[in-house]
């Protein structure tokens, strides 16, 4: 049986009008399952904690990167399968995966073809968390104008970082830095960008690596708030079982 | 030598690329093309190509099958095919490969050893 977590909350709300749609199609592939929603940050948490207990051996997270991100962190390193209908606003892990919209996604459910990804085990120094998609440390500047803030292009302030890489690689520059963990390239290692106003960005590999600024820079990890460097990232590898398209993988 | 050109048009994405404004120290080491357009210092090695850009600079030794060069390198070079220098390239060390190409404008100072066959033993294990 499947059991599914909703987030209604996601893409702003815009989630919650999908609903009656999401369900009805569910009813019609014949896979609906136990339906339940969230209604406050870290239920998702809590609803994967009680799925666990239960030996759920399906949970389908309904919502956006910030949900899959906290469901998954009870999934790591357990048999427990995740699938996602995503109704965020990027939906970034999904789109890695290949499952373009909830119709799609929902199409992929029903054959339940299964890979085990690698994911990021990131430390700072009082908190831990995994990442499924992506890490990222940039610093945009405090008061954007209004138009900045609508078109989304807020200017990043540039920041002294120092990245050390399983001990024999080290890199000192001014910039903002984005780790992608890429489900759909078969490989033991991360992608690190670390981008520099406007020219190619220094693309890295690794399994490990230590991250300082000279200030606290906020980190974000598959779309939400988390913590402020230093940092540690570690690779799990194989650390989750998600259900992709089987065209795909 | 397609391959060169298609890499430095950016068609052929490399591997590995230390961007220009970075700095890198220590081993840098990848299973396949790396392109420096930043500065790097430290031993840089590959089963593949190592592409130095006009901007990039490399301090220590390199390991590779092919290398093209059109910024500066500090250090020895061990290639198993080809090294191409190019009009903005300059090498201070000495080059073990079996092809050089140095184009005009292009400097190298030091010791050239040319091997005549591409198989030969690599002096470095991945």
């Amino acid at each position: 049986m499947y059991y599914y977590i909703f987030n209604p909350a996601a893409n702003a709300g815009r989630a919650k009008k999908l609903k009656d749609k999401i369900f009805k199609t569910l009813n019609d592939y014949e896979i609906a399952g136990e339906f339940l929603e969230t209604l406050k940050p870290g239920d998702g948490y809590n609803l994967a904690k009680e799925a666990k207990e239960n030996g759920i051996k399906t949970v389908v997270v309904i919502g956006g990167d910030g949900t899959v991100n906290e469901i998954a962190q009870n999934l790591i390193n357990t048999d427990i399968a995740l699938g996602i209908i995503p109704t965020g606003e990027n939906n970034i892990f999904a789109k890695l995966l290949g499952i373009e919209n909830w119709k799609k996604a929902i199409e992929i459910l029903l054959p339940r073809k299964l890979k085990e990804i690698n994911v990021g085990k990131v430390k700072t120094e009082n908190n831990e968390r995994y990442f499924c998609a992506y890490l990222k440390i940039e610093k945009t500047q405090k008061s954007p104008t209004i138009w900045q803030k609508l078109s989304k292009e807020i200017p990043r302030t540039p920041f002294e970082l120092h990245v050390e890489i399983e001990e024999k690689l080290e890199a000192n520059t001014l910039t903002d830095l984005v780790i992608i963990n890429n489900p759909a390239i078969e490989s033991d290692s991360f992608n690190i960008f670390i981008s520099n106003q406007g020219n190619v960005p220094t693309k890295l590999s690794f399994k490990n690596i230590k991250i300082r600024t000279k200030k606290s820079i906020p980190t974000i990890i598959d779309g939400e708030n988390f913590g402020f460097t230093p940092l540690e990232i570690e690779l799990i590898p194989k650390g989750l079982k998600v259900i992709v398209p089987r065209e795909i993988f | 030598m397609f391959r060169k050109k298609e890499i430095l048009a950016g068609i052929i994405q490399p591997e590995t690329i230390v961007g220009q404004g970075v700095h890198l120290e220590g081993i840098l080491e990848a299973k396949g093309i790396i392109q420096i357009n930043g500065t790097f210092t430290g031993e840089v090695r590959t089963e593949s190509d190592v592409i130095v850009s006009k901007e990039g600079k490399v301090e220590g030794p390199i390991f590779a099958k092919d290398l093209t060069v059109g910024g500066e390198i500090w250090g020895d070079i061990n290639v198993r095919g080809e090294v191409v220098v190019l009009e903005t390239g300059k090498i201070t060390g000495n080059i073990i490969c079996q092809t050089l190409v140095v184009k005009k404008g292009g400097i190298i100072s030091g010791r050239i050893t040319m091997h005549k066959e591409e198989k030969i033993k690599p002096t470095y294990e991945l």
